[in-house]
């Protein structure tokens, strides 16, 4: 069974679609990455799956029930939402910001069982922040505080997580760590993950299955090799690249081919 | 610091308040004197009077004032993500000083004035949250209305004063600096009244902790943001109103306590919000003890006291601590 059907879905903002008819489902298991060029409705998308947005049309069906009929709480115990910007959080300590992913799952009065210090304490050593526990979350790196913000994501035990551009400002050691981290996750834990990514490498390189959205729509889906192709690439995005062969994993690698002879060349014009 | 440590402390420091502001005060009378009253409830002579009479009901009042200030501060700067909202960010000063004027203006008193103050708070809170309401009780939106109703009453007000005589100004002038020197006669009852919803309170300390992260991801972590939001801003709303009706505008004491506080727990509110109460009504009590013998015989408006002592805190703080830790 797939674990989120997207049917139909049109939505947008002030009665103007953002993104129209969009028709997918996301397999239990596996990471689902989402891409396209700036104004492809990749954040809006995700929004409305995530439930900030309503759909003018459509629905989305989670496990074969409407998401738009689900309790917040409900929603919560199973999807972990972790939007793409975040202003500064209050000075709470890394230790009580990653506790309030448990709320989901506890009553308005009742405590932290033994069982919810557990699992906070097995996500903060799991993405290497026990050290950190009491430091203050105001005063944390950019990276430090995008691992901070998973593990909120992680203690609600969810069965499928949508990441809004988790690399985004993060350098590389930390790009590729988060990403190894969700691959384990997927692997290990059976989480699903749908995730969406600018950089076409990380998602080639990370992601099961890849959908390319255009214009409010989808372009095309399917797995990196067979979605990530010059063809393809050049359609949606416009830019001229070539596609190769990541030597180690043989997963598709795009090249893109500077301009900068034609840009002046234009600019001259 | 350890949070029940924290919490003992701020019991131990209001405790002191209360028994200071029993034996000291305007009037001087001997310590033995007065514990003899205490013992002795409804009997005769002057320290009978002055225990239970005027310092017990004083220091109560003063006690809730402080407290429901210190936590309506905790709660508008969890809603508002703005470590500067304070009870009286979102106008209700302003309702509040109108009305008082209005009455003074009139000649009434007591508890009449009291409800035509709660009245002006009443009306200014309704348009600001009316206002809000339509964008879905955005932050932007609340603290912008609010801002916009303390400049148009307060222009109301001065436009008042320009007119009126200028005992009537004297008076509301000491008014609106805060003071618990003559509470109307029911504003013990009515402070009991607003006593179930500041507990209540207690028992948001999850909701605050979700709601200060943010609309949208309080909502992710199962929160119903816009229903929570509009009982604490009612309910808070309320408290200040009977506030500000009863003692007038005493400054600071919303902002300077969380920030305080905060220091001393941290951000969660499970501690926040008691130990703000226990604080603020300490501070409330030792300030209006300090306000009645600094220049003996005559008595301060205790405002000026929590709006120095506040704002020497907050100079002071906002030296030492770092940036980051500011907020």
């Amino acid at each position: 069974m797939d674990m989120l059907s997207v049917q139909h879905i049109t939505a947008g903002y002030e009665r103007k679609p953002a993104i129209r008819d969009i028709t997918f489902t996301i397999p239990s298991r596996g990471i689902m990455g989402v891409i396209g060029p700036n104004g492809a409705g990749k954040t809006t998308l995700f929004r409305t799956i995530s439930r900030v947005l309503k759909p003018m049309d459509g629905k989305i069906l989670y496990r074969d029930r409407d998401i738009a009929g689900m309790s917040r709480k409900d929603f919560a115990q199973k999807v972990a939402v972790i939007p793409q910007f975040r202003s500064v959080p209050p000075p709470f300590t890394v230790e009580e910001f990653v506790s309030l992913g448990r709320y989901p799952h506890r009553g308005r009065l009742s405590p932290f069982t033994r069982e919810d210090r557990g699992i906070i304490a097995e996500n903060l050593s799991l993405l290497g922040l026990t050290d950190f526990r009491d430091r203050k979350v105001s005063a944390l790196s950019g990276g430090e505080l995008q691992r901070v913000v998973l593990a909120q994501g992680l203690v609600q035990k969810p069965e499928l997580l949508l990441m809004d551009e988790p690399t985004a400002h993060l350098d590389i050691t930390h790009q590729i760590r988060v990403l190894d981290l969700i691959g384990f996750l997927s692997e290990q834990a059976g989480l699903t993950v749908l995730i969406i990514l600018h950089d076409l490498n990380l998602a080639s390189a990370y992601c099961d299955r890849v959908l390319i959205m255009k214009g409010g729509t989808v372009h095309a889906s399917g797995t990196p090799g067979s979605v990530l192709t010059q063809g393809t690439i050049e359609e949606v995005y416009h830019t001229p690249v070539r596609v190769g062969k990541n030597p180690v994993t043989a997963k598709p690698h795009i090249y893109f081919l500077p301009q900068a002879g034609k840009a002046a060349e234009a600019a001259g014009e | 610091m350890n949070r029940g440590f924290a919490f003992l402390i701020l019991l131990v420091f209001l405790l002191a308040a209360i028994v200071l502001g029993l034996f000291t005060g305007g009037m001087q009378l001997p310590p033995g004197e007065i514990v003899q009253a205490l013992f002795r409830p409804g009997s005769d002579g002057i320290a009978g009077t002055l225990v239970w009479e005027l310092r017990l009901p004083r220091i109560f009042m003063a006690g809730m004032v402080g407290s429901a200030l210190a936590v309506c501060g905790v709660v508008f700067q969890a809603i508002l993500r703005n470590p500067l909202a304070e009870p009286y960010t979102l106008g209700v000063s302003g309702g509040g000083s109108l009305g008082a004027v209005i009455a003074i203006l009139l000649g009434i008193s007591g508890l009449p004035m009291a409800l035509i103050c709660f009245a002006g708070c009443c009306l200014s809170i309704g348009a600001v949250l009316g206002a809000a309401s339509l964008k879905g009780f955005s932050n932007s939106m609340l603290i912008l209305a609010g801002i916009i109703m303390s400049f148009l009453f307060s222009s109301v007000v001065m436009f008042i004063f320009a007119v009126a005589s200028s005992r009537e100004v004297h008076s509301s002038i000491l008014w609106l600096m805060g003071s618990l020197s003559a509470p109307p006669d029911g504003s013990l009852k009515m402070l009991l009244m607003i006593l179930p919803v500041m507990l209540s309170l207690l028992f948001f300390s999850r909701d605050l902790n979700l709601l200060s992260l943010g609309d949208e991801p309080s909502y992710h972590l199962g929160l119903d943001a816009k229903r929570t939001k509009t009982y604490l801003l009612l309910g808070t709303s309320l408290i200040t109103g009977v506030c500000v009706a009863l003692s007038g505008i005493i400054a600071f004491i919303g902002l300077v306590i969380p920030h305080a506080v905060r220091g001393m727990t941290g951000a969660d509110h499970h501690s926040l919000v008691p130990c703000s109460m226990l604080a603020g009504a300490g501070f409330l009590i030792l300030s209006d003890t300090l306000s009645q013998i600094i220049i003996r015989p005559l008595e301060l408006p205790v405002g000026v006291i929590t709006g120095m002592v506040g704002g020497l805190f907050f100079v002071f703080y906002l030296l030492k601590s770092r940036p980051a830790e500011v907020t």
